[in-house]
């Protein structure tokens, strides 16, 4: 029995999970949290997705960061297989905080995008996943060492992204609006934190099998140069 | 005849007359009470006419419509904002599934044609 196939019920479970968890959210985000408590308009439905989005845009960073530092010490495979799952992954989370952000910017201060601390600093942590995606499909040999620099540059820049709402003055709410929230409110949010982190790692999980997957093929592609079959 | 209906149409008019009573009694509310602060607050605000008139102005219809009009407004930023969220992971895990799928074909044709190679 393989490994992948030894795990694969707690995958499907975990799926499945993520499915009624996902729906169970809904249910809890537009019945079950109160409007009045701030008073609040219907536009900040959009934080409980976009601030776990935010998190696991974050997670996945502190992932890639320490699998490239992980992987420039050792040179172990394994590790750039895990830099390169968790770089893809950031950059699907970066896109959904760009797109929901603008799309809550807009009804809540009258502009599709503000040119503060906090955008510009989260703007350009995606920027450089992006860049970091860019470099290992275009770089040619030796940019998985240049591509794992990004890697570690993006992660320290999470620091700066986190507390740029307490460093400089910005339209974006602060870390701290978290626990003042109604207890109900803070339910639903740390419910979607938690189902975001297991989807997460389903995510990675899948890449990795999928990077692991595109090394086989290559090293069969030159076996098969080598028996003369291409 | 006449003595038989009469019980059933004077039961049909007190059970008139008591939901009209009852439907006009809701539509007055109660009646004001008596209250130090409230004889107060009404003499403020005969003092100042303006006062009474920014209160009726925030009651009316035009401030509704603003209201319902921005709450529509949100609601379609809501919709699009979920939609968005589940549409890009959608996407990401079909690209994610054909990708693996592609792999795995090519990997088991490989390998049968490195099997063969070998057997030859």
């Amino acid at each position: 029995m393989t490994n992948s196939s030894r795990s694969a019920p707690l995958f499907i479970g975990a799926a499945v999970a993520c499915i009624f968890g996902f729906g169970y959210t809904l249910s809890l985000i537009f019945y079950q949290t109160p409007l009045s408590a701030g008073p609040l308009y219907f536009n900040q439905k959009i934080f409980y997705y976009h601030v776990p989005c935010a998190f696991m845009l974050f997670l996945a960073v502190i992932v890639c960061g320490i699998a490239s530092i992980k992987y420039l010490r050792g040179r172990d495979q394994r590790w750039d297989d895990v830099s390169v799952a968790a770089a893809e992954v950031s950059v699907v989370f970066g896109t959904i905080v760009m797109v929901t952000g603008v799309l809550w910017a807009k009804p809540a201060w009258g502009k599709w995008w503000v040119w503060d601390a906090r955008l510009t600093s989260a703007l350009l942590l995606w920027m450089t996943m992006i860049a970091y995606q860019l470099v290992r499909k275009y770089g040619g040999a030796g940019s998985e060492r240049l591509a794992s620099g990004l890697g570690i540059f993006a992660m320290v820049n999470i620091p700066l992204v986190y507390s740029s709402t307490r460093l400089w003055k910005t339209n974006h709410p602060s870390a701290n609006t978290v626990p003042s929230l109604d207890p109900s409110m803070r339910a639903a949010l740390w419910f979607s934190v938690l189902l975001f982190t297991v989807f997460f790692i389903l995510l990675l999980r899948l890449r990795i099998n999928a990077r692991r997957n595109e090394r086989r093929l290559y090293e069969c592609r030159e076996m098969a140069l080598d028996a003369g079959i291409f | 005849m006449t003595l038989r209906v009469f019980p059933i149409f004077a039961l049909l008019l007190l059970v008139l007359t008591a939901s009209v009573n009852t439907a006009s009694a809701q539509v007055k509310g109660p009646a004001p009470y008596a209250s130090e602060m409230r004889e107060q607050c009404i003499a403020e605000m005969q003092k100042d006419a303006r006062i009474l008139a920014a209160c009726e102005e925030s009651h009316s219809s035009k401030y509704q419509v603003q209201d319902a009009k921005r709450a529509v407004k949100d609601k379609q930023f809501v919709v699009a904002a979920y939609a968005a969220i589940w549409a890009i992971l959608a996407i990401f895990v079909v690209i994610m599934w054909l990708r693996q799928r592609k792999l795995s074909i090519e990997i088991t044709r490989l390998e049968a044609e490195l099997k063969k190679a070998a057997a030859e």
